[in-house]
């Protein structure tokens, strides 16, 4: 990992007198994959927008592939992949068809498109019109066309979204190959577990600004509570507090034959969220 | 440059392919040279023609088929432009709109002017393919298809451009269907030319207005200089004035998508 690849600094952004972002600041590492979350309507898929053209913000700066947004040319965002919440398909043409467009469209040609349709389990429906594909089926081919060209850059916006778990891992798996050759992935999702097992930082958005941004173990650990529950023989699970005091007692316990098992009372990444935003998904 | 002509390439044989496959679009095509067919074989040799001869004072039968040819092929010209320029932009740009497929393109790196310029040139070509047709089934002589084609390329011209605008400021098929309307009218006004002289003075400043009365001028063999002023005129202001809302409106509409 090394310099950003995007960074936002105090960017602001209003949809008339609603504040949608407010001095936004945050950056994304060449190759991490970066979640990014925040309850319904915190301004995800507007941050979005704004990294990718879609919208003009109200005030700071943004820099995209080492270069302010205003600067980036054409052939920077040749270097960019995006799948977006309303990614989607030319329904009377067939997944193979729909993608090998956008493999000319990125000038790389067909050659990767029967590989990624293997990698994204399609390979078999690859002729199938995309009017009679399930919606994890389309939401596949629209990942396989934003991947086409091996961009430097993938935002994937909620990428998972109505996939079953064998899709959804295999989604996971993908996202790891990317990392491995060394792709950059701004990823938002709902799914905190999803974002615990493949990003290696998260930023949480509320109220417009970046509440928290850390390695998902670390955020973890800053929000652990002061105690630990001990499992004991007789006596049931006894909460403890982290204090010397607390923990002296847990010699005492083993002495007596007493102690069973000791947890931390850790949060997970829900927990954590749910703590910062103060609101649910 | 080379980017922009694949690019180019791509989107135009996406738009060819995807035009194959909807049925409304086949329809759109059929539409003119379905006609072509009932008024030459069924209005025009049948009845229309007959009549002429008979009641109309129209003793020369040269003059009687000539008659007959304008109007098959002043309605193919027009029903050709309006189905398959206007028509088929319209409802393919708002369809896009509706899926999101066209976003999904501009998202893929694809320029807005990429997506106008392979949406007009296979408007264009399915436009100047139906009139083709359309000519060949009027009977007319084929000295006169290059004349056609290029009254039909010029008449198309606007029709395009103020089609993808309106295309753009549609929100969903739905939408097209009631935008579409008046483009259709305007662009078919000339049909109703023949009716009487005093829609033919109206009728003749419709985008198509001033194509439709070069072929008649040609047709009846009294195209001259003089003659051809007036619809030359109207159909250079038509053009000069959908490129003015072109670039005017599609900025806008883009931004607002």
């Amino acid at each position: 990992m090394s310099a950003a690849i995007l960074s936002m600094e105090a960017v602001g952004l209003s949809f008339g007198d609603k504040r949608v972002l407010d001095n936004l600041t945050f950056s994304v590492r060449r190759g991490e994959v970066f979640g990014f979350l925040g309850p319904s309507g915190a301004g995800k898929t507007s941050t979005i927008k704004l990294l990718t053209r879609q919208l003009s913000r109200d005030g700071g700066r943004i820099s995209l592939l080492g270069r302010p947004l205003e600067r980036a040319t054409e052939a920077d965002y040749e270097r960019v992949g995006i799948l977006s919440d309303t990614s989607a398909l030319y329904d009377r043409m067939s997944i193979a068809d729909n993608v090998e467009l956008y493999a000319r469209l990125r000038g790389v040609g067909r050659r990767r498109v029967p590989m990624l349709l293997q990698r994204l389990g399609l390979a078999e429906d690859a002729k199938t019109l995309v009017k009679h594909c399930s919606k994890g089926m389309r939401q596949r081919a629209a990942l396989a066309a934003a991947l086409v060209h091996e961009p430097e850059l993938l935002f994937l916006d909620e990428p998972t979204s109505g996939l079953d778990p064998a899709a959804r891992a295999e989604v996971h798996k993908l996202l790891a190959d990317l990392r491995a050759r060394g792709a950059t992935v701004f990823l938002t999702t709902h799914d905190m577990a999803e974002a615990e097992t493949v990003c290696d930082r998260v930023a949480i958005l509320a109220d417009g600004a970046i509440a928290a941004c850390d390695d998902p173990d670390e955020l973890k650990l800053r929000y652990a509570r002061n105690r630990i529950a001990v499992r004991t023989r007789t006596r049931g699970t006894l909460e403890l507090s982290k204090d010397p005091a607390d923990v002296a007692k847990l010699p005492e316990l083993a002495c007596a034959g007493e102690l069973l098992a000791v947890h931390s009372d850790e949060p997970n990444l829900e927990e954590v969220f749910l703590e910062l935003t103060g609101r649910e998904f | 440059m080379q980017a922009n002509l694949r690019k180019l390439g791509a989107l135009i044989a996406k738009d060819a392919a995807d035009l194959a496959k909807n049925p409304t679009m086949i329809l759109c095509v059929l539409m003119p040279v379905g006609f072509a067919v009932f008024y030459r074989f069924f209005i025009g040799d049948m009845g229309l023609a007959g009549s002429l001869r008979g009641d109309g004072g129209l003793g020369a039968s040269s003059q009687v088929t000539s008659v007959v040819q304008y109007i098959v092929l002043s309605m193919s010209l027009c029903l050709s432009i309006g189905m398959g320029a206007s028509v088929s932009l319209i409802y393919g740009l708002a369809e896009e709109k509706e899926k999101h497929t066209l976003r999904t393109l501009m998202l893929a790196n694809v320029s807005a002017e990429q997506l106008m310029l392979a949406k007009g040139f296979v408007a264009f070509v399915l436009t100047i393919a139906t009139e083709l047709v359309c000519f060949a089934v009027s009977g007319a002589p084929w000295s006169l298809a290059g004349w056609y084609l290029l009254l039909g390329s010029v008449g198309a011209v606007p029709v395009i451009l103020v089609s993808l605008v309106v295309g753009l400021a549609s929100r969903d098929q739905m939408t097209a269907g009631l935008y579409s309307v008046p483009v259709l009218l305007l662009t078919m006004a000339p049909i109703f030319g023949s009716f009487s002289e005093g829609i033919r003075a109206v009728v003749r400043f419709a985008p198509t207005g001033g194509a439709d009365e070069l072929l008649r001028l040609i047709v009846s063999g009294s195209l001259t200089p003089a003659a051809a002023v007036a619809p030359l005129a109207v159909t250079a202001v038509w053009m000069v004035a959908a490129v003015v809302v072109f670039k005017l409106l599609y900025r806008r509409l883009l931004r607002d998508n």
